[in-house]
């Protein structure tokens, strides 16, 4: 990738200080710290080492050491303080903190203290039209949003009842709580969950209740007994489904197991990666027409027979 | 070949925050290293040069030398409107701005927070992450969408993108402001064909954003607040419906009501919707497990979704 002349210039700008305060890391970490290679970490220090204030005799250059393997600015001329934040810094900063905020209850210590380090920031830019804004409401609402945040820092575990959707059941489970992450809308837990024995991804709208565990657990002696998909025999073939405009949603919501074949006019061909035709059949319900399998033919008489029997309820008088 | 002027680029940055006096272009020509050709060719690099700098937030401040040559300018940078100055920061912010920084999953807002986040680790104070119980998060910033609007935003450049609505059309738009609410990111913005303000949800802009109009083709009203668009979607009525579901199925529906026990295969619930689109989805999830009982409105939208399953 060929990056600009001033892409590498902010980045030049910003190293020199960033070495002077941290001296001695190696060329990777700061290619990490820089979300660069290491090798454009090193064409920005053979550059800077040749640059200096007019005279440019060695008394004039800037000076560095990173022969050895550990960087270190020995002379940084008149490039010792970091540049000022610019304005997108700032409100990325911002957002970031109002996210978090929003992870603690109103009232809570640790809230308070982030917000104020918000207003602080606020203060450093012009603020008559931000253009970015959030809201109270930054995720979607959970009751469950501390406890878990709480047990994540305080490295506990936490014992959920979970609905699973496609198994349309209510289980128990103790999750040791690693992050939290939004995506399309939700808010998902990811954590290593005792009962299967791995990681999983749990929605935050599923979760029934939600509490720290007081006890600490034994890892499971018992093989996991996993109720989640991933132990389904995959389909031997993967269904491909008719997509009518009208279903915009089931397009957003499943982009990435959906891969689109065609589109034309009234609908998109796509074809979906599942591991549970459950899943597929219970949503084909719902999204009528709108969405269809064209194949596979044991998928669509499925979906077929499960209609027919949702309407079965309504035409026999069985109330 | 972007090496010479990088250099070029550094130099000049050097020599100008160095200076405790106006550099005249002469001088900077003479001095800083990278500059060569015509007059005129030099010229025109410095005029460049000074707009790249501009553009990475630079400040070059112009002003006259000294009464002997009136009309002769001079530059310099101010240090301090170069340099990053916060006020006091404890260790203890700076960490809660570290974790704050690392929230944003990718896109422009990962990009930014995490190098405001190595300016400030450039100022010399410890990061104090001791006693800071605070967990990992990670919010969404759409890509790439999210980029290219937030730029159009920052230059008030009209903005091109195909939008699935109802149907798929080019809307031509004026961004106002950028929003995040429940989870989504919304654009809000006047939009050229229907000729109002008109919210737009992120996720439905399919593929690249364009940007028609110059830099400040527009200007946004004063008294323009995103606040009052976003809570536009939430005024929605509740509905009341009654259902009979299973014995131990439908678990999700069930924490959303009022169960009350039917007959030994069926308990009945009752609870509100927002939209009857989404309620649907919902309750034919459960197929054969689910019955409505009212209202006759969601009644009839069950079974006409069925038969349309089954034609």
């Amino acid at each position: 990738m060929n990056e600009s002349a001033l892409d590498r210039t902010a980045r030049a700008l910003d190293l020199i200080p960033f070495v002077l305060e941290n001296p001695g890391l190696s060329i990777e970490e700061l290619a990490q710290e820089f979300a660069t290679s290491p090798k454009e970490i090193t064409k920005d220090l053979n550059l800077l080492f040749v640059c200096g204030l007019p005279g440019y005799t060695p008394l004039e250059l800037i000076d560095l050491s990173f022969e050895s393997g550990s960087v270190s600015v020995i002379e940084p001329q008149s490039l010792d303080r970091p540049r000022k934040l610019n304005r997108r810094e700032v409100i990325s900063l911002i957002l970031g903190l109002e996210g978090l905020a929003t992870l603690r209850a109103e009232g809570d210590q640790l809230r308070s203290e982030i917000l104020r380090l918000r207003d602080s920031l606020i203060t450093t830019i012009e603020t008559a039209n931000l253009q970015i804004a959030t809201h109270e409401e930054f995720l979607p609402p959970s009751p469950f949003l501390q406890v878990i945040e709480e047990a994540i820092s305080g490295r506990t575990d936490l014992d959920l009842e979970y609905l699973s959707g496609n198994r349309d059941e209510r289980s128990e489970r103790r999750v040791t709580p690693a992050q939290l992450y939004t995506e399309n809308g939700f808010i998902y837990l990811i954590g290593y969950c005792f009962k299967s024995g791995a990681d999983r991804t749990f929605r935050l709208d599923r979760i029934v209740k939600c509490a720290r565990s007081s006890d600490p657990i034994a890892a499971p002696n018992t093989p996991p007994n996993d109720s989640q998909p991933g132990t389904y025999k995959a389909l031997a073939e993967e269904p491909i489904l008719e997509i009518a405009h009208r279903a915009k949603n089931f397009l957003e919501e499943n982009a990435a197991v959906l891969t689109i074949l065609s589109t034309s006019p009234d609908f998109t061909l796509a074809q979906i990666s599942i591991l549970d035709p459950e899943w597929l059949i219970r949503s084909a319900l719902g999204l009528g027409g709108a969405v269809s399998v064209r194949s596979p033919a044991t998928l669509k008489s499925q979906i077929r027979d499960r209609a027919q029997e949702t309407l079965d309820r309504y035409n026999s008088n069985s109330v | 070949m972007s090496d010479p002027k990088t250099e070029r680029l550094l130099n000049l940055t050097m020599a100008l925050l160095a200076t405790k006096r106006y550099l005249t272009k002469i001088e900077i020509f003479q001095s800083v290293a990278g500059y060569k050709g015509t007059p005129e060719a030099m010229e025109r690099m410095f005029e460049r040069d000074k707009d790249d700098l501009r553009s990475l937030g630079i400040e070059i401040e112009v002003g006259n030398l000294d009464n002997y040559f009136e009309d002769e300018q001079g530059y310099r940078i101010i240090p301090d409107s170069y340099g990053l100055d916060i006020g006091e920061i404890t260790p203890r912010e700076l960490a809660l701005l570290s974790v704050a920084a690392h929230s944003w999953s990718e896109g422009v807002l990962s990009k930014s927070s995490q190098s405001a986040l190595r300016k400030l680790r450039s100022l010399g104070i410890s990061i104090d992450t001791e006693d800071l119980a605070m967990g990992w998060a990670r919010f969404e910033n759409p890509q790439p969408s999210f980029d290219q609007l937030w730029q159009g935003l920052e230059e008030t450049k009209t903005l091109q993108f195909k939008y699935s609505s109802t149907t798929l059309a080019l809307r031509t738009v004026d961004a106002y402001g950028l929003t995040l609410w429940r989870g989504f990111w919304y654009l809000v913005g006047f939009d050229h064909e229907r000729n109002e303000i008109r919210v737009f949800k992120l996720i439905r802009i399919i593929d690249q954003v364009t940007t028609i109009g110059k830099s400040g083709s527009y200007a946004i009203p004063s008294d323009f607040d995103i606040s009052n668009y976003v809570t536009n979607f939430t005024e929605e009525k509740k509905h009341q419906a009654k259902l009979l579901i299973r014995k131990d199925k439908a678990q999700i529906l069930r924490s959303e009501g009022i169960v009350a026990p039917h007959d030994d295969q069926w308990d009945q619930i009752t609870l509100s919707y927002e939209y009857q689109e989404a309620f649907l989805r919902k309750l034919l999830w459960f197929g054969p497990d689910v019955q409505v009982l009212e209202p006759t409105a969601l009644i009839d939208a069950v079974i006409g979704r069925l038969t349309e399953v089954l034609s």
